[in-house]
Formats: structure tokens, sequence, C-alpha cells
């Protein structure tokens, strides 16, 4: 118990520093800008109480937002991901596999992991692209190629991080 | 559900009061920490620039050169009309109005909509809130706010920040605003549809607020990207400033800056 909370902690700040040194300036394809941070939420074990699942996403997200243009927009992000992670998990992970385990590949069925990873990134990317466009008011297309580049190069980093985790 | 609802709220408070709040004197020493940790990480980020700093700065050098001979040309020409005729020495120093400061930027984003710039030199060096920042090449964006060591630079690359500048040739002026897709190009807008342009017509500063001083490079017209209601054109403008490799800038000090703001407010009361 004891050992996975160091770790949750050392996972928070290990996301957080590699997002604002390298992930925040890594721009492929000129537009793309992978977020992983948002591993964090995706991995953090299933009998965790929503309300510190919640108060966590908020912290992180407030985190990445101070380093950020404007502040909130990562939090408001990570807050909705957090509570709608409830229910993906509802969709995905049934109740007979253990409860305690943190939520790898290896815990779910291999497209189960894929599926729920995808609809919480899915899910972070869509609100962060839709508020910023309404704070800037600077809606155009341009942007929603931008949203899917994002969304794929995220994945993409989010499944590199599972695999390091299970070694 | 409360609590979801009660951070819900906590963050959208956040983002409506975002320009408000991250940008005022509450958020100095978060600034001053956050600078001091871009700086450190920074020293790794600029050996990669190291070469293309280096051709910039040689070409600004030897510009300066000319310009020095060219001014000791005249300045010879002047001795020489000083002996025949009375000049007061005295009404040349009075005209320095322009101060330039170096500076090293120590964090820059270009992606964003909102890009700002963090440079190292701050309140301590006599930087304050509206001094204009110019590369070697053109304007670069205006200093939004300082803390003790360093300060934060609205960059052009920033769609809130509207910047008022004329066509070279024709001294027409209009707003350069940023549309948010393109570090490398911007928009002139509010140019009546009269004005005369050719493709190429370099976009300068003009010294109406007294931030850059008149003539500053911008860009230069690409083209002629939409005409609004039939009476304005908006003009795609290639930046001189290349923002993605920015290093070395210049923080412009205008001593009369204040005497001309207080001016232009006490005009509108």
């Amino acid at each position: 118990m004891f050992y996975s909370i160091i770790k949750q902690f050392f996972i928070f700040f290990l996301l957080i520093f590699l997002q604002i040194c390298f992930f925040e300036k890594i721009h492929i394809f000129r537009y793309a800008t992978p977020f992983p941070y948002i591993y964090f939420i995706i991995q953090l074990s299933r009998n965790i109480n929503r309300n510190f699942v919640l108060f966590f996403s908020a912290l992180i997200g407030l985190c990445i937002d101070i380093f950020n243009s404007i502040l909130g927009l990562n939090m408001l992000a990570c807050v909705i991901v957090g509570c709608f992670r409830f229910y993906f998990l509802q969709l995905f992970f049934q109740r007979k596999i253990i409860k305690h385990y943190p939520l790898l590949l290896m815990s779910f069925r291999k497209f189960n992991f894929f599926y729920y990873s995808i609809l919480i990134i899915f899910l972070h990317q869509f609100v962060l692209f839709i508020v910023e466009s309404l704070v800037l008011s600077n809606y155009s297309l341009s942007f929603i190629l931008q949203l899917g580049k994002n969304i794929i190069i995220t994945i993409f980093f989010i499944f590199i991080f599972d695999r390091l985790s299970i070694v | 559900m409360v609590f979801f609802l009660l951070l819900l709220s906590i963050s959208v408070v956040f983002i409506v009061y975002s320009n408000q709040i991250q940008r005022s004197k509450y958020f100095i020493t978060v600034k001053e920490t956050l600078g001091r940790f871009y700086s450190s990480i920074n020293i790794f980020y600029n050996y990669t620039n190291l070469d293309i700093t280096n051709a910039e700065l040689m070409k600004k050098i030897s510009e300066l050169e000319t310009k020095i001979y060219k001014y000791k040309h005249i300045l010879e020409l002047l001795k020489d009309s000083a002996k025949t005729s009375s000049i007061n020495t005295n009404s040349v120093h009075e005209t320095i109005i322009y101060k330039f400061v170096s500076a090293k930027v120590v964090n820059n984003s270009i992606f964003k909509k909102c890009n700002y710039i963090i440079l190292n030199k701050g309140a301590k060096n006599g930087i304050k809130p509206d001094m204009g920042v110019l590369s070697s090449n053109g304007v670069v964006g205006i200093v939004k706010n300082t803390s003790l060591h360093f300060s934060e630079v609205i960059s052009l690359l920033n769609t809130q920040l509207r910047l008022n500048c004329k066509i070279k040739n024709t001294n027409s002026f209009g707003l350069l605003v940023w549309d948010g897709k393109d570090a490398r190009y911007t928009c002139l807008t509010d140019l009546p549809q009269y004005v005369t342009y050719k493709i190429g017509d370099t976009i300068v500063t003009n010294g109406f607020s007294a931030v850059f001083p008149e003539g500053i490079p911008v860009g230069i017209i690409v083209n002629l990207q939409e005409q609004q209601k039939n009476v304005y054109n908006i003009f795609k403008v290639k930046f001189f400033t290349r923002f993605d490799r920015l290093n070395e800038v210049l923080i412009v000090k205008n001593f009369y800056q204040k005497e001309q703001n207080d001016l232009q407010k006490s005009n509108f009361n």
C-alpha cells in the first residue's frame, strides 16, 4: 500500500516534469502536441475513492496550467475526465477481475484497455479544444485536424508508458 | 457529484478570470521561480540554435559597421561645418529618445494560440510593462509584466495582441492581428479598400503608441487574404522575425513614453 502511494507520487511528478520540459516543446507534423500526463488519470487503480480521483485530476491539470497560457484550461478537462473515468471503467472493466491492481494492459483484456484509453484521451482533447476555441473565439476547421493529430500522438505515448510500467 | 461540480466551477472561474489573475502581481513569485526553472532548461535548447544565432549576429554586426562609417563621415562633415557656422551640440544629446537593452529568451512558445515569451531581464534592469521588444530582424512583442529578474512578453503570435502598423510606402495604417494558425504569417486588418498596395510591400510600425520607434520592420505583404464587407482589406503578412529561432532580443526604452501616454489619456478624458 505504502509502496503504491510512493509510486503514484513519483508518477505524478515525473509526468508533470516530462510534460513541461519535453512534450510541450514537441510539435510533430507542425501541430500535434502530445499530452501524456493524462496517463496519470488512466492508470489510477480502480478502488480509489472517486473524490480522490477528482482531486488529483484537478491537481495535475492545475500544475500543468501554471506553466501554460490559460489558467484552468487543463484543470477543467482533467476534472471532466476524472468524473467520466468512472463510467468508462464500468463499460470495460468487469467486477470479477482483482480490484487492487493498477490499470495496466495486463489487468485488462488488450482491446478493452485500448478502447478505455482512447475514450479518455479523446474526451480530454475534445474538452481542451472546445474550451480553448471558446475562450479565444477563434474556431476554425484546421484546429479539428490538430485535435486528431494530438489524440493520435498522445495515444502513442500512453502505450509506451504502459509498456514501461509493466517492466 | 458535489465535489465534481465544485472543482468544475473552480476551473471555470480560473478560466474566466485567467487574464486578470494569472497575469497580475499575485503571480509574480510564481513567475520568478518559473523564470529560473526555464533558464536552467534553456541552456540545453540554446546549443541547438547557436550556429543560426551566430550567423544573424554577424550579419547585424556588418550592418552596424557600415552605419558607423556612414555616421563617422557625417560627423566629419558636421565638424567641418561647425568651424564655419555655430551649431548647438547640446541639442544632439537631447534627441536621444530610445534606449535599447539586450536580453536573452528564456522560454518561448509558438504553437499555442496565446504565446508568451519570458526574458532574463526584469524590473532590476529597469524593464517596465508596455516596453517594446525587437529582434535583429523586426518586432517581437510587448512586455506584459515583470518580476525582479525576469519579464513576460506578449509575443506577436498572440491572438489577443493588436499592433498598430503601416505600409511603408503609402503610410496608410492598419491593425496587425494574428489568426492563431501559422507562426510564419500574420494578418494586417482594417485597411480601407481604396488604399493602394503591392505584393511585397513592407509593413513597419508607426510610432502612435510610443511603444516602438517609427519604422521598425514587421513583415512583408504576401497576398490579399479577404475583403471584409467590401470596406476593409485583410492582408496576409509574412514576419521578418523567425519566432521559432528567437534567442537574443532588444527591449526598447522610450524616455517620453509616459509623457505621451499621459497626454493621450488626458485627451480621452
